[in-house]
Parts: C-alpha cells; sequence; structure tokens
C-alpha cells in the first residue's frame, strides 16, 4: 500500500531521536551525523532497524543536513551524492530485515516506510540573514532532487524555525516533483519548531503556519524538537483546531539538564508515551519522538496509541490570509484594507515610482498601517517602469517593515507569481474574475503559492448592471475555483462599486450582491468602496456611508484610505453598534484619537502668523542662532522645519511679501547652514549620532515642503550629482551606510543604494550604466575587507574614471590606502565633504 | 586543527539555556556608551535622548527571546616553556578532540582544568525591528542596536553567573568569557562553535560566509574554569 492510501485513515508512527542515539554509539561533537551513512553503515542500519521493531512506521533516513553546502565532495569531504545513497542503501536495508522478521510475526506484515528527512539548510534567509530567497530553494532542490531517486515514500522537513525558510523548502519539494508522473510524487510533510510561548524565533503562531503551508499545499504538518510533550500540548491543540491535513506531532524527551555528572532529559519514555498517546486521542496522525528520544519511548507510544483509531479531520474553512507574523481573518469583523500604495490618481506617488523612491512608498505603508489598516494593497503597476521588479522590490522592503499581510494587486500574471514567491505569508491576492482566460493563468497560480483571491464579477461581456448578473460570474468563479483544488473559502467576491454619479442605480446592485453572496454561500465579500462616489463634491460623505451599508448587508473587507476620518469612523461606529466592540473600548478609544486630530485642525488654520513664535518656542532659546529654521534642524525637529519653511515660503497673511524668500534662498541660506552647524558640532563630539540623524531628518522634512512647492511651479531641483552606496559582498551591516545616504541626500546628491552584501560585479554594472563618478563603499568586518579591495581592483580596471571611497568600523586610513581607495572616510560628515570636493571639479 | 577521539562522552552533551527578559539587568548608560556617547555625552546630554534610549530599551527588552547553548569539556593546556619570558611563545589549548594554539586565548585560561563554550543570542525579532527602525527613524535605530548590544551583553552576563553558581558548588570559578576573533583567535572558530553548539538546530542562530552571525545580536566565547 502507498503510504498516501493510510492519510487520515490510520495513525502512523515516526522513530525517534537520532544525534542523542549516535552520541552515546561514540558520534564526537562537530562530527556529521550523515557521515556516519559511509563510516558506519552497520550502527545506522541498526538504528533504523531498532525503531522498526520498537513499532516505527516511518523512519528519517539520515539526511538532516544533507545539503551541498556542507557536502561539498572536495577537500576529502563527502558529497551530496554519496551520503544520500549511502543513507538509503542503510534505510532500505534495515527495511528488508524488518519486513523479513514481520512475514514471520503473528501480526504478519505492517506499514514500514523511508522518509527522505532534511533538515533547515543552515542559513537565515533575508532580510534577516544572507541568503536569497531563491537560492534557499536551489538548495533544497539539489537535496530533493538526489533524494527522489532513492524512492522514498514521503518528504519530511523538520526542524524549521523560520517560516519563510519552510515556504522555500516546500516549494522546493513541488517543483521537483512537478514533472514527474502523478504516482511518482509523494507526499510532502513538514514539522517546524515552536517555543513555549507558542511562536516560532521569527514569531510565527500555529495558525499562521497552517495558514501558509496548507496554502503551499502541504500534505501534514505538524511540530517537533526543542519542546518536550508538556510544553507542546497548548500548541497541538491549537494546530488540531486549525488544519486540515493531518498533524505529526514529535517531541523531544523534555530538555536536557545536568545530574551530578549525568545528562538526563525531563521526561522519561512511560510519561513520554502516556502525552503522546493523547495527542493521538485528540487527533495528531503522526506521532514519533525527537531529541534525547530511543527506540524505548517509541515501543511505549506504539503499546499505548497502537490501536487507536485515526479521529476524522474536520475540514476547516476560515478565511484567513497572514503575514509572517500576523494573520487577518475574513468574515466576522470588516477587514480594513489600506489602498494607498497604489499610482492611480496620485501624482506624488507616480512620480516616486518613476525615482524608484522606495522610502516614501515604504512611508506611505507605515502611515497606514499607524492610521489602524490591517492589510496593505501593493499596487505598483505603471506603463513606464518595470512592474515584476518594482513589486518584488517593494514586496521585499516592505514585509522588513511592517507587519501587516499584504495584498498583491496586478493585472499582470507573471508579476503576481513572483510576488507571491517572495512574499512571507499567504497573501490577498487581487485578481481574477469571470473571464475563462483570466481564470485559466490565475489559479494555478493560486492553487501552487496559496492565497486568498479576490474575484471580480466581470466577464468577457463587461460587468453586469444588474444584481442577478454579478451572482451568476461569482458562482461561476466559485465553481471553476474549486476545479482547480481552490475552496470556497479562498476566494473573496468583489461586487464591483461602480460610480453613482453615472448610474443611480449602482450602490443598490452592488449592495444587494454583497448581501446575497453571505446569506446564500457564507462567502466573503470585498469592495474598493471609494469608487461608489467618483464624480460627486465632497466625496468622503457619500464613501463613508455607502461603507456602512456595505457591512450592514455583510461584507467581509473593504480598501479604503485609512487616513481618512469619516471611513475610520463609520468602520468603529459599526464594530460598536453591531456587538463587536467590548465595552465600547474601540469607540472610546477612536472618539479620543478624533477630537485630538480636530483641535490639532482648528490649531493649524489658526496658525499661520504664530508659525514663527511656535517653531522658535519648540526649538529652546539657548542655541547659538535665533533663526528658527536653523535652529529646528539643528535640534532635530521635523514639524518644525516643515512648518517654519512653509511659513518662509509663503506671504504672510497680511499679504507682506518682504520675508519671502525663493527655494534656493532658503536651501543655501538656512538648510545646508544648518545642517553644517549640525555636522560640525557631531564632528566636535558637541553632538552625537543619534541627533545628526534626527538634523538631517528634520532637514528632509523642510525638503519635502520645498520640493512640493517647486512640483506646483514645474521647477526642477538641482541635482548635485548621483553617487553609488554599497555594503560590499559578504557584509550585512547596513545601518552606517544607511547613516550616509541620509546625510549626502540632504545635500541634493542623487544616491543610487545598492544595499548590503552587493557583488563587485554589481557595482560596476551600474557605476558603467550611468557614468558614475563616486562610489561609496562599506564594510564592517575584517573578513569583507578583502571583497572591498577586489570591488576597487574591478572599478579600476573597467571604470578608471569613477572615484572611490571607503568607510566602516574596521577601516583606517593607511588600510584605504593599501587597497587603493581615493579616500577614507570617517564618518558620514567626512563623506559628504569629499562628495563635494568630487563634484565640484 | 587536528580531531582526536573525545575521551568521556558524556561530557558532551550540549545545553540550552534560557532567560525571561525580566530577569536581565538594564542599564541606560551603558545603551547610551554604545550609541557612541562619552561619558561626558550622557552627563550633558537633553532629557530627550535619555528619553529615546530608555524607548528604546523598552521596545528592543520587550522582544528579546533569549536562548543559548553551551558545551563543558577537560581542558589541558601546555605552555612553551618561555611563555611568560617570550611574547612569540605560544600555548597549546586542547579539548573536546581539538588541539589548537593561542597566546592570548592561552593568557586567559591559564590555571584552568576545564573549559565551557556557549553561544549566545537575543533571536531575530532585534534585528528585524533595527532594520525597520533604520527605514523609517534612523536616530531610533542607532538607540535600537545600542539597545541589542547591552541586552546581549547583560544576557551573556547573566548566562555567566548562572555556570558560575553551578561551579561554585565543586570548588570552580569561571574566568571572563572570550570571543573568536579577538587576539589571536581567528574568526574561523566560529564555525567549531557552530558545529559542536548546533546552533542553527538549538538555537536557529546561523553563521554567513563571512563568519558573520544572524541573528546579529548574538555572542559566542570561551570560558574558562578553574579551581578555586
Amino acid at each position: 500500500m502507498n503510504i498516501r492510501d493510510y492519510f487520515g485513515k490510520s495513525i502512523l508512527f515516526f522513530d525517534g531521536g537520532t544525534g542523542s542515539v549516535l552520541q552515546g554509539l561514540g558520534l564526537k561533537p562537530g562530527e556529521f551525523p550523515e557521515n556516519w551513512n559511509i563510516e558506519h553503515p552497520d550502527e545506522i542500519v541498526k538504528l533504523h532497524y531498532n525503531y522498526y521493531l520498537a513499532g516505527s512506521n516511518i523512519i528519517k533516513s539520515n539526511t538532516f543536513g544533507a545539503f551541498e553546502t556542507k557536502f561539498t565532495g572536495a577537500e576529502g569531504k563527502y558529497s551530496l551524492e554519496q551520503i544520500i545513497d549511502a543513507a538509503f542503501k542503510n534505510a532500505q536495508k534495515a527495511r528488508e530485515l524488518i519486513e523479513e522478521k514481520d512475514k514471520e510475526s503473528k501480526e504478519g506484515q505492517k506499514p514500514r516506510f523511508i522518509a527522505l528527512d532534511v533538515g533547515s539548510c543552515g542559513k537565515l534567509l533575508k532580510p534577516l540573514g544572507d541568503l536569497e530567497f531563491e537560492d534557499a530553494v536551489t538548495l533544497f532542490k539539489k537535496t530533493f532532487s538526489i533524494g527522489l531517486k532513492k524512492n522514498p515514500d514521503l518528504i519530511l522537513i523538520e526542524t524549521i524555525n523560520d517560516i519563510y525558510e519552510a515556504k522555500a523548502a516546500v516549494l522546493a519539494a513541488k517543483e521537483c516533483m512537478e514533472n514527474l508522473p502523478q504516482e511518482k510524487r509523494i507526499p510532502i510533510a513538514i514539522t517546524t519548531v515552536y517555543d513555549e510561548g507558542a511562536k516560532s524565533l521569527t514569531g510565527s503562531t500555529p495558525e499562521i503556519m497552517v495558514a501558509v503551508l496548507e496554502g503551499l499545499g502541504v500534505d501534514a504538518l505538524g511540530l517537533n524538537c526543542s519542546l518536550g510533550p508538556v510544553q507542546m500540548k497548548p500548541i497541538v491543540k491549537r494546530l488540531l483546531e486549525a488544519a486540515s491535513v493531518p498533524v505529526i506531532v514529535n517531541p523531544n524527551a523534555g530538555l536536557p539538564r545536568s545530574e551530578g555528572n549525568k545528562t538526563v532529559y525531563d521526561v522519561e519514555a512511560e510519561e513520554f508515551s502516556e502525552l503522546v498517546a493523547e495527542f493521538c486521542k485528540d487527533g495528531a496522525l503522526f506521532a514519533g519522538g525527537c531529541c534525547g528520544t530511543n527506540p524505548l519511548y517509541i515501543k511505549k507510544l506504539v503499546e499505548k496509541a497502537g490501536k487507536l483509531p485515526a479521529k476524522k479531520i474536520e475540514k476547516k474553512t476560515r478565511s484567513v490570509i497572514t503575514s509572517g507574523t500576523k494573520i487577518v481573518e475574513f468574515g466576522n469583523v470588516p477587514v480594513l484594507i489600506g489602498e494607498r500604495i497604489n499610482p492611480t490618481g496620485k501624482k506624488k506617488f507616480k512620480e516616486a515610482l518613476r525615482n524608484n523612491d522606495i522610502p516614501y512608498i515604504l512611508n506611505e505603508g507605515i502611515t497606514q498601517e499607524e492610521k489602524g489598516a490591517q492589510v496593505l494593497d501593493v499596487n505598483v503597476g505603471l506603463p513606464e517602469i518595470d512592474e515584476c521588479k518594482m513589486m518584488t522590490d517593494v514586496v521585499k522592503e516592505l514585509q522588513s517593515v511592517t507587519d501587516l499581510p499584504l495584498q498583491i494587486d496586478t493585472s499582470d500574471p507573471i508579476t503576481m507569481e513572483k510576488a507571491l514567491r517572495i512574499y512571507n505569508g499567504k497573501a490577498l491576492v487581487n485578481s481574477v474574475n469571470g473571464k475563462e482566460e483570466i481564470m485559466k493563468s490565475v489559479f494555478p497560480i493560486v492553487k501552487k503559492y496559496g492565497g486568498l483571491l479576490v474575484s471580480l464579477t466581470i466577464d468577457e461581456d463587461g460587468i453586469p448592471t444588474t444584481t442577478e448578473g454579478r451572482i451568476k460570474i461569482a458562482e461561476k468563479i466559485y465553481k471553476r475555483a474549486a476545479e482547480y483544488g481552490i475552496d470556497k473559502s479562498d476566494i473573496i467576491i468583489d461586487p464591483l462599486a461602480m460610480a453613482v454619479s453615472s448610474d443611480d442605480q449602482a450602490g443598490i446592485a452592488t449592495l444587494q450582491t454583497v448581501k446575497y453572496i453571505k446569506e446564500k454561500y457564507n462567502g466573503n465579500t470585498i469592495l474598493g468602496v471609494s469608487n461608489v462616489s467618483f464624480g460627486l463634491p465632497l466625496r468622503e460623505h457619500i464613501t463613508s456611508i455607502f461603507f456602512t451599508m456595505a457591512m450592514q448587508n455583510g461584507l467581509s473587507a473593504a480598501i479604503m484610505n485609512p487616513n481618512s476620518m469619516e471611513m475610520m469612523k463609520a468602520w468603529t461606529c459599526f464594530k460598536t453598534l453591531s456587538g463587536k466592540d467590548s465595552q465600547c473600548t474601540g469607540y472610546i478609544e477612536f472618539a479620543q484619537k478624533y477630537e485630538q486630530t480636530m483641535q490639532t485642525v482648528q490649531a493649524q488654520n489658526a496658525s499661520g502668523a504664530n508659525a514663527n513664535a511656535t517653531a522658535a518656542n519648540q526649538t529652546g532659546q539657548n542655541s547659538e542662532t535665533a533663526d528658527p529654521l536653523i535652529k529646528a534642524i539643528t535640534k532635530g525637529l521635523n514639524d518644525a522645519a516643515a512648518k517654519e519653511t512653509r511659513r518662509l515660503l509663503e506671504p504672510a497673511p497680511d499679504g507682506n511679501t518682504e520675508n519671502q524668500l525663493s527655494p534656493m534662498q532658503i536651501i543655501n541660506e538656512k538648510i545646508i547652514p544648518a545642517l553644517d552647524i549640525a555636522g560640525k558640532s557631531f564632528e566636535e563630539k558637541r553632538t552625537y549620532l543619534p541627533q545628526l540623524l534626527m538634523s538631517a531628518e528634520a532637514a528632509k522634512s523642510a525638503f519635502t515642503v520645498i520640493k512640493e512647492i517647486l512640483d506646483k511651479a514645474d521647477v526642477k531641483q538641482e541635482i548635485k550629482g548621483a553617487i553609488v552606496l554599497a555594503t560590499v559582498k559578504g557584509d550585512i551591516h547596513d545601518i552606517g551606510k544607511n547613516i550616509v545616504k541620509v546625510l549626502l541626500e540632504n545635500y541634493s546628491f542623487k544616491i543610487i543604494d545598492l544595499g548590503k552584501d552587493v557583488e563587485p560585479e554589481k557595482i560596476l554594472e551600474e557605476v558603467v550604466k550611468s557614468k558614475i563618478k563616486l562610489v561609496g563603499l562599506s564594510a564592517l568586518m575584517t573578513t569583507t575587507v578583502p571583497a572591498m579591495a577586489e570591488t576597487i581592483k574591478l572599478l579600476r580596471k573597467d571604470a578608471p574614471w569613477c572615484k572611490v571611497c571607503v568607510g566602516g568600523a574596521v577601516l583606517t586610513k593607511e588600510y584605504a590606502q593599501m587597497i587603493d581607495a581615493d579616500r577614507y572616510c570617517k564618518d558620514a560628515m567626512e563623506t559628504v565633504k569629499y562628495a563635494q570636493e568630487v563634484f565640484e571639479n | 586543527m587536528e580531531e582526536n577521539k573525545i575521551q568521556n562522552i558524556k561530557d558532551a552533551t550540549v545545553f540550552l539555556h534560557r532567560a525571561k527578559n525580566t530577569e536581565l539587568h538594564t542599564d541606560i548608560n551603558e545603551l547610551m556608551r554604545y550609541a557612541g556617547y562619552s561619558k561626558q555625552g550622557i552627563a550633558d546630554s537633553e532629557a530627550r535622548f535619555l528619553e529615546m534610549a530608555e524607548d528604546a530599551a523598552k521596545k528592543i527588552g520587550s522582544i528579546i527571546n533569549c536562548r543559548a547553548a553551551y558545551i563543558r569539556f577537560p581542558l589541558e593546556i601546555h605552555f612553551d616553556k618561555d611563555f611568560k619570558t617570550n611574547q612569540n611563545a605560544k600555548a597549546v589549548i586542547k579539548f573536546g578532540g581539538i588541539t589548537f594554539e593561542s597566546r592570548f586565548l592561552g593568557i586567559n585560561l591559564e590555571g584552568c582544568s576545564a573549559i565551557y563554550l556557549f553561544a549566545a543570542t537575543l533571536g531575530p525579532a532585534v534585528d528585524k525591528e533595527i532594520q525597520k527602525a533604520a527605514k523609517i527613524n534612523p536616530a531610533m535605530s542607532v538607540f535600537y542596536q545600542a539597545a541589542g548590544a547591552m541586552y546581549i551583553e547583560s544576557y551573556c552576563d547573566f548566562l555567566q553567573n548562572f555556570l558560575a553558581e553551578n561551579e561554585q558548588k565543586n570548588g570552580f570559578i569561571l574566568k571572563p568569557r572570550y570571543s573568536p576573533g579577538f587576539g589571536d583567535v581567528s574568526l574561523e572558530f566560529q564555525k567549531t562553535f557552530f558545529n559542536l553548539l548546533q546552533c542553527q538546530k538549538n538555537l536557529a542562530l546561523t553563521l554567513n560566509n563571512s563568519l558573520i552571525m544572524s541573528p546579529e545580536k548574538s555572542v559566542t566565547a570561551f570560558v574558562g574554569i578553574k579551581k578555586k
């Protein structure tokens, strides 16, 4: 029988610990257990056999750390092929032996399987570590592709700490089997590690793991290692409640502690087996052990749980999306999706996209999060830019600064696939519609990567004006999605809000569709609500009431502007009035915020003339200079700097233009001198880095105001020159480089920031492409200085016109000379000075 | 580095250690020092910067997940005869089947009969918070960075106190910790720490090709054990 035939029908038992058993047999600390496949094959066969004998149905091949990074085949090391080949020979031999024995036993043949076992690839993925997501996939693929040739029954990915790595591993497994005939495709199982707080080390809860892994289509999931069965109990319960696939539980025998000179584990075999058998009663369908367990633990476990019936798995129908650390459920309280990362109708945003201004886009995301958005829509489509690259860049960057799940919003299937691939979590996907061609291209992508799919009620004939027409399309989408294996719970219908200004019945049709989907299918719906008010004055009035009506009709989510007080008011009040705000705490909190905002708005309206006084007050009285803008910048006060800049640019309230300054005057007479003061005071150690950075930020606020004015007047700001910045290959420290960047930007240089861990070739490519005159390289570790030297050498050869300045903790003037840099800059201010020197000549 | 057989396998168990964030000592002055402030600078600093430092300590203190792995070996050291007088003389250090030469670590371990190797980390959430702040609030990221540095040292102290208490019962004391990469102990030694302590599996701590650890707020170190 195939292992798949047992899934959901009977409980199968894994083996237990390998490392602890091998240590007892003489495995040296630091020695690779996988080497024993070749050096002590008999011991490994015995290890497997003993587990089979104890009652294990599945043994794990001794390939936990089998990656080509470790087993290179060079310098006397074994190759990955050799290790995996030997591991499977041992496992198969053990199986042959036990099958012989089974034949003789009274109970007859038992299910005996071999799992192709792998653990973590040993490196942390970007942005936390230095491994690219795609490189992680490749690493796993290499191991799987060799392992699959040995005819394992199951792939087991285990002891994974990071959900992002879990995704890479599962994708690798799937892709290795994509081209195999159906009968050759074996199940993929994965167990991850949790701490006592029921989170993975990167912060994922059991529910998040389930959402992401089931989205990726794993056949079984669960947990192993790190905890004993006692600590696992609440986590197992949550996994069982969330999962629709079989759950695996492989606990440690507690934690090791020293007792006298001996190492003991918390939990003995008897207690262990009792506790784990309980898990089986509760519904776990795979059970075994991890560190500290041995065949005795498994024997006792099989004695207690071997005859238990497999509990039937209820199919769960929660509609959820996640980031790596946050989960959002649809169908209860309406979900707010921030719409601001979208160029439609936003001039500034379009410009940010054209200029590759990622910080602007990130800020839009963070602001929306602060205002209460629960999901961020990401739409970066603009005809003149490379949408795919921009989308993946923005997704990568956004997921490093926000915990919110994202909505991947694109009509291009390639962009959609690339973004879903690198997305850390289960995304909201916008969108599919009722057109056959679109469904054909989008459903397979969502099936492969997982996701909650926004489905528009539009098809080849356009948008139906009637409720019936839209429902018909929604039903068609449900049906077609099911054919691809996508459940209704992973579909969210968008009945499309249309402008009431062009069709006064438009609101009704949409609302009725929302209601019908909810009542007939208990289905989820989503609306881009602001479309409804298009073409009308004071749009917020219409939009917010429409939003309220839609929620009353059962709307699950709205794509909206969280910066709009009216919208937040509608949402908060709706929750309070529909019994979803315990003791009105949500409303009271909102009311306080509302009052504060109103007061600020009033104060701003009344100010104008008072701005000068306010700025001066805020900046304190003791500074050397009395100029409010200079003071605001040197002190690092963002708001005061912006306000003062605005005041200087505009005529006085009485129309007097005498004190009005031009943008260039402000830059040259105020901002630059202020930055110089801040820089000097830092150099003289009268102030410290945080204040210097705050000054830079304040100057940025002033620049933002100036830019707004210049944009209105259509004046192009002078850019002094473009500089490439990078932290060199192998080095992942970029704080220093980022500081230099902030300062240089303030001095009107255009910065092309290539990030950290950058290949020399990539730097050269950029320099040649844009004829760059100055490159700044940063390195923090002595070990990465050679990479810096290599980069400079390459630049000298192929871009001799380019100057290079270097900085970072380990560098000195002498070092810089040695590696042929043009200048050593000991801090950000020196870099600015050098840049000015280079571009003046 | 030559590898010998381990004499006593029981001594080669990797132990895990955890600490609650509330157990760690918070030292704002130390944090300010890591942010680049001099003693005078701290004394003269405006209140708002001290507040930022305190906020940073609070924020980072709330997200750290302190975990460590350690291993204890019997230790043998052989000093060159002229060790005391010749600056180039070495000590040969042997433990756990590993033999290597170092002068500086030899000085640190003088008189020791056993050694701990440990790896400690604050977990990945700290790195994430620092990265995030660097993009939206650079000044705060400096304080976060400093708070991380302060807390990992604080955790190492905590761990060492715990080990010292255990050793004290048997009449041993601990020497100050010594990390690879310092003096004449190559950073290459990180690989040995990672192999011995199975840092990836036990702590989700990883080493990149330039021997930098991720999560970044992590420490590996030797700690000598000496008869009182």
